[in-house]
């Protein structure tokens, strides 16, 4: 579905990605993990289409996501920021009907759709607050309804429980771990593998897709289920690592560098 | 809803009410001023209002900025440019004078206004990149604007420094039948991009993601914003504030969405402008208060206060 044929990009210069390249089907889950600066964020803006490449394409169905309308292009892929902002605030129910921009409906029939959103959802609590009023949690809970609102085949995930409190990190996951077995095309961006490691089930674990990105550049590709995943993120983030299960569970602990 | 009805009747209200306030000293006079100086200048007034007050409204929501004005793009120096040339090479009366001050501050706006426009069409450009642009030129065109004055007779001087105090002052409808449409239709553009300019209040890139063409929808409110403001710039000067307060006011009454917001902007930039001018009328009697000094005077320390008190705004 999703190809990415990624060769350069480059800032001012600077040259962020490399050589990257990534066929998605409908449906996988692609975790990106990588150091500050290897350029994460930048392939998920170069696979959104904000980003232009020097060299390379991003096809999807062997289109060339720059060829698409921008409403074809918001049907096929969404982003979720890692820090949702608003230049102004508005009511949670205006911010998620507006995210149906792509629709061509009404504005009375986004917000029933936004309000119908909400209630499955059980946050219709929040429909009337300002969103300058909402706590991290609350704010990030809009932000994935915004997506759902948005319903675009591909989400873009960058960081989605980063500054979350544990409870809401876990929350989130599910959330997310939902929409993928419902059929969705996940790419997220994350340091923290525990929270996939404790979100998906082990039985799922072959089916997650692992890219490693270092100074621009694939480092490594595996799946959850890898028995060389460990040593390969250990390599990339070039600590020690160590595979510990607790309460049932994988988890990955970084030690201290020697 | 109810707020809004009520908003909105207090607004025609005052309106209807402002061309009844003035002196009139001569009874049989009354008929003329009435129809002839007073009715189009409200007239005037509601168009050159309303326009300011959408168009601040859409330019704060499309830079992201609270503190964007119609004039943030440079349009109301390009304006002044361009009557200052015209009261310096073209003759100081007769038809030449009337109409040529009127089409070169136009011209003058509208240059600045494409030339941003065009800027903003460009995809690597930043919405940032527009906004520093737009004072950038500001600042090019008050530069030449005071070299010029450095040149001009005094004559000429003093005659740019009234029109840059902006009134609404005219006799007869022509400059009005010329104005209503031009800022009908620049009021219009803006209403259409709307819903654009509500998906864009979660930041370019998201918008962008969510299926907003970005650099049209820029261009496109930058043109009709500027067309919009070089209108008004052109015939009744620079009017000051109601593009940066009117929009700050409906925030604190009702909330920030758009299709409350920008067509409320519209209804009280009229009133406050329309009201503003009234005022401007009868507080000093037998001499008229440039109706530009007014909405400063007023729209600044409601602007103060309004940051005061803006935990619940912005």
């Amino acid at each position: 579905m999703l190809s990415v044929d990624l060769l350069e990009l480059r800032f001012a210069k600077h040259r962020i990605l490399n050589d990257i390249r990534l066929n998605l089907d409908a449906g996988n889950l692609v975790v990106i993990v990588g150091q500050n600066g290897s350029g994460k964020s930048s392939l998920l803006r170069c696979i959104s289409g904000w980003n232009r490449l020097i060299k390379g394409s991003i096809l999807l169905e062997n289109r060339s996501i720059h060829d698409l309308s921008p409403r074809e292009r918001a049907s096929w892929v969404s982003f979720l920021p890692q820090r949702p902002r608003l230049s102004e605030s508005l009511p949670v129910l205006d911010i998620i009907a507006a995210a149906r921009y792509r629709f061509s409906e009404s504005n009375s029939q986004s917000k029933t759709y936004a309000s119908r959103l909400l209630q499955q959802k059980n946050i219709e609590h929040l429909a009337h607050r300002d969103w300058k009023t909402l706590s991290g949690g609350e704010a990030q809970r809009v932000a994935l309804a915004c997506m759902q609102a948005q319903d675009a085949k591909i989400w873009l995930l960058d960081e989605p429980a980063n500054h979350l409190d544990p409870a809401v990190q876990k929350e989130m996951y599910q959330h997310l771990i939902e929409e993928w077995q419902q059929g969705r095309t996940l790419i997220v961006v994350t340091h923290n593998i525990n929270l996939i490691l404790g979100s998906v089930s082990p039985e799922s674990y072959p089916l997650v897709r692992i890219v490693g990105l270092q100074e621009g550049t694939t480092f490594f590709e595996s799946d959850l289920s890898d028995g060389t995943l460990t040593e390969s993120i250990g390599h990339l983030y070039k600590l020690p690592v160590e595979k510990v299960s607790v309460f049932g569970r994988d988890h990955l602990i970084f030690g201290t560098p020697t | 809803m109810k707020r809004i009805g009520l908003i909105s009747l207090i607004c025609i209200c005052i309106v209807l009410i402002a061309p009844w306030i003035g002196s009139t000293s001569r009874v049989d006079l009354s008929d003329f001023i009435f129809w002839q100086l007073r009715a189009p200048r409200v007239l005037t007034g509601v168009a050159v209002g309303a326009t300011l007050g959408i168009t601040g409204a859409a330019f704060q929501a499309l830079f992201g900025n609270p503190l964007a004005t119609p004039s943030t793009t440079g349009t109301t120096a390009g304006a002044s440019l361009g009557a200052l040339t015209a009261l310096i090479i073209l003759p100081n009366e007769g038809w030449m004078h009337t109409a040529g001050v009127p089409l070169f501050a136009f011209l003058g706006a509208m240059a600045v206004s494409i030339a941003i426009t065009m800027l903003a069409s460009q995809r690597n450009m930043h919405i940032e990149d527009v906004l520093l642009a737009g004072i950038a030129l500001t600042l090019a065109a008050g530069a030449m604007t005071t070299g010029l004055q450095f040149q001009a007779d005094i004559a000429a001087t003093y005659r740019a420094v009234q029109w840059s105090l902006g009134s609404l002052a005219q006799v007869g409808y022509d400059s009005t039948f010329l104005l209503l449409p031009l800022c009908g239709i620049a009021c219009l553009g803006i209403l259409l991009q709307t819903r654009a300019l509500e998906t864009m209040i979660s930041g370019e890139e998201q918008a962008f993601t969510q299926g907003v063409n970005v650099q049209f929808v820029r261009s496109f409110v930058l043109f009709f914003g500027g067309l919009g403001v070089a209108s008004t710039v052109a015939w009744c000067g620079p009017i000051a504030f109601i593009g940066l307060v009117v929009p700050h006011i409906v925030r604190m009454i009702f909330n920030n969405t758009r299709r409350i917001l920008f067509p409320m902007s519209g209804v009280m930039g009229a009133t406050f402008l329309v009201g503003c001018d009234a005022v401007a009328r009868i507080i000093f009697s037998g001499q008229e208060l440039p109706v530009g000094v007014l909405t400063a005077i007023i729209g600044a320390p409601v602007l103060i206060v309004l940051v005061i008190n803006r935990r619940r705004s912005w």
